[in-house]
């Protein structure tokens, strides 16, 4: 088992945390109808930053382009103020967990700079991985397998091929 | 059906972005308590040495779909109203293919 690094309090207890989870992911159907998610904010976000240095080329992009010209704001949408709540949230349990230490996580067998280029790497995966999807591990497995969406449970298990295979051959980077 | 409350008119747009925010804070204030925000913990379990995500994403599943589905029985929530994201085969497969390997080379 990893535990928090030292210095920091103790990790809470994951079945409270799932709990807790389960029941904000409730809450979220139940009041709004939408579910969570983390990687579709990003998506506004790029889109908003890009239309702001280049309008007439991310107009061309059908990509970037849906969220655009409405009379809709792209970051006024539900997953972006979640996601501005996500920030708050982490930062106030970051403090109150003592957990603010500029650290390099990595494995005892690896060094900074390759951890840096595998946590480079590994994110450019992961961000293109959401996007082709359309959901990340929140807004599709954990959302779409609450409610047994096929769509939800196909991501799941891909995710999980995956990461069982691939971890053979990186696990010098964290044994 | 009174539920989801914000489609059926109940919550009001300035409403909805309020508990968008709490929302968000609270799953980032949980992540975070639950050591996800450690990518060694995260790895871990592709390697069978930490079930803490296991743990979090089954029982969270669990307890958001009994909830869900109590109240779709008790007539409470009408699910054809709750968006969700639509079946795209091979978009889902080949992206959780890459999101899987990012997963684990990256740790997040």
């Amino acid at each position: 088992m990893i535990d928090a690094p030292k210095g920091e309090k103790p990790y809470l207890n994951p079945y409270i945390g799932g709990i807790g989870i389960g029941t904000i992911l409730f809450l979220s159907f139940f009041l709004i109808g939408k579910g969570l998610g983390g990687s579709g904010a990003l998506t506004r976000l790029l889109a908003f930053s890009m239309d702001s240095v280049a309008p007439d080329y991310t107009a061309t992009i059908d990509y970037f382009g849906r969220y655009l010209g409405g009379s809709i704001h792209p970051l006024d949408n539900w997953l972006v103020y979640m996601l501005l709540g996500i920030f708050a949230g982490g930062l106030v349990a970051g403090i109150r967990g003592k957990r603010m230490n500029a650290i390099m996580l990595k494995g005892d067998h690896t060094t900074n700079k390759r951890r840096a280029l595998t946590a480079f790497f590994g994110g450019i995966l992961v961000a293109t991985g959401a996007r082709l999807a359309g959901g990340c591990t929140s807004g599709l497995a954990l959302t779409g397998a609450s409610v047994m969406a096929v769509a939800g449970w196909v991501f799941f298990i891909s995710v999980f091929v995956a990461g069982l295979t691939v971890a053979f051959f990186v696990r010098r980077e964290w044994l | 059906m009174v539920a989801p409350l914000f489609k059926l008119g109940f919550i009001s747009y300035p409403g909805m972005i309020v508990i968008g925010i709490l929302i968000g804070f609270a799953f980032g204030y949980i992540l975070q308590s639950v050591g996800m925000g450690n990518s060694r913990k995260i790895a871990a379990m592709f390697y069978g040495e930490d079930w803490a995500v296991m743990r979090i994403m089954f029982s969270a599943v669990v307890t958001a779909m009994m909830l869900t589905f109590l109240f779709y029985y008790l007539g409470l929530l009408d699910l054809s109203l709750v968006q969700l994201a639509g079946l795209n085969l091979s978009g889902q497969i080949i992206g959780g293919l890459l999101l899987g390997a990012g997963m684990v080379i990256g740790g997040y």
